[in-house]
């Protein structure tokens, strides 16, 4: 370890006559060891902000997943409901129609002519 | 051998070598914790808020303007440091019921192990022979550099010397010290 700079330190506090009486011997180690514990957090700050973005990026995969496969489950779905056969909307109707009406005897076939039907 | 111009560690530090700090810390430690004498009165806050200066000096250095010497850079946030701490609410109550207890408590913690620290005021005594014994023009940039906070391109005008032969000239002059130095304190 070069001792060259503490010496040159301690002739500049006494060339200055800027320096205490005592200065304790430790004083580099405690500053280099609070300065690499700080670097050790600060690094440890940014690892788990990287795990935090991993976490995020695969979390956002997953979703995208799903929605893409909800999607697709849906269009089957809709293909289900549309390719069974359906009866034509305007012959029901009709049908309905002439079911319900009272003028018409559905079993005769032929129209009632009763008084409420003239 | 070798001391490297500040503004080289800095470079050093900025590239990565956090290691390199250590020179800096080395180098000014004497005179910040001092600094931070004059405005906490107690020898163990002063050495706690200098150890604060250095490493908001250490996170800072990004922004350090090399066109200005390290350590007046240095002793702005030292006094700065400082004046936050005599101004938190804590020290300003603390501060309030400092009492002759309290200095004692401060005079007693000189009483610990001295092989814990460096005795400054022994060590000063031998340095000025140091300074003397060096050659005239050597000397001169020692002062200069050191005392009255020249900047090397101050000191090539004042001296009409190439920037170059000033860093060269001081170089020598440091090495001289610290191995005279060395020699007398048999480290």
């Amino acid at each position: 370890m070069n001792n060259d700079y503490n010496i040159y330190g301690k002739i500049l506090g006494a060339l200055n006559k800027d320096y205490l009486p005592r200065v304790s011997k430790n004083f580099t180690d405690s500053v280099m060891n609070k300065l690499y514990e700080d670097n050790k957090v600060i690094n440890e700050q940014s690892s788990n902000q990287y795990l935090n973005i991993a976490a995020s990026v695969v979390l956002a995969v997953i979703t995208s997943f799903v929605l893409v496969s909800y999607d697709s489950m849906e269009d089957k779905f809709v293909s289900n409901d549309i390719s069974q056969p359906e009866e034509p909307v305007k012959e029901v109707l009709i049908k309905k129609v002439i079911d319900k009406d009272p003028c018409f005897d559905q079993n005769e076939n032929v129209i009632n002519e009763n008084n409420e039907c003239k | 051998m070798n001391i490297e111009d500040d503004h080289q560690i800095i470079q050093s530090c900025l590239s990565g070598n956090t290691e390199s700090f250590r020179h800096l810390v080395d180098k000014y430690q004497v005179r910040i914790i001092n600094t931070c004498y004059k405005y906490t009165k107690n020898s163990d806050d002063a050495e706690d808020v200098a150890q604060e200066v250095f490493i908001k000096a250490y996170s800072n250095l990004s922004n350090f303007k090399f066109d200005s010497k390290f350590y007046s850079w240095l002793y702005r946030i030292a006094v700065n440091t400082s004046l936050n701490y005599i101004n938190s609410k804590e020290k300003r109550r603390e501060k309030e019921t400092i009492s002759e207890e309290s200095c004692q408590i401060d005079d007693n913690s000189h009483n610990n192990d001295p092989k814990d620290y460096y005795d400054l005021v022994e060590l000063a005594s031998r340095v000025q022979p140091l300074i003397d014994k060096l050659p005239e023009d050597l000397r001169a940039l020692i002062e200069l550099y050191e005392i009255y906070d020249y900047t090397y391109e101050e000191i090539s005008i004042k001296l009409s010397m190439p920037i170059g032969t000033v860093r060269s000239r001081l170089h020598r002059a440091r090495n001289m010290l610290i191995s005279d130095f060395k020699n007398i304190n048999n480290e």
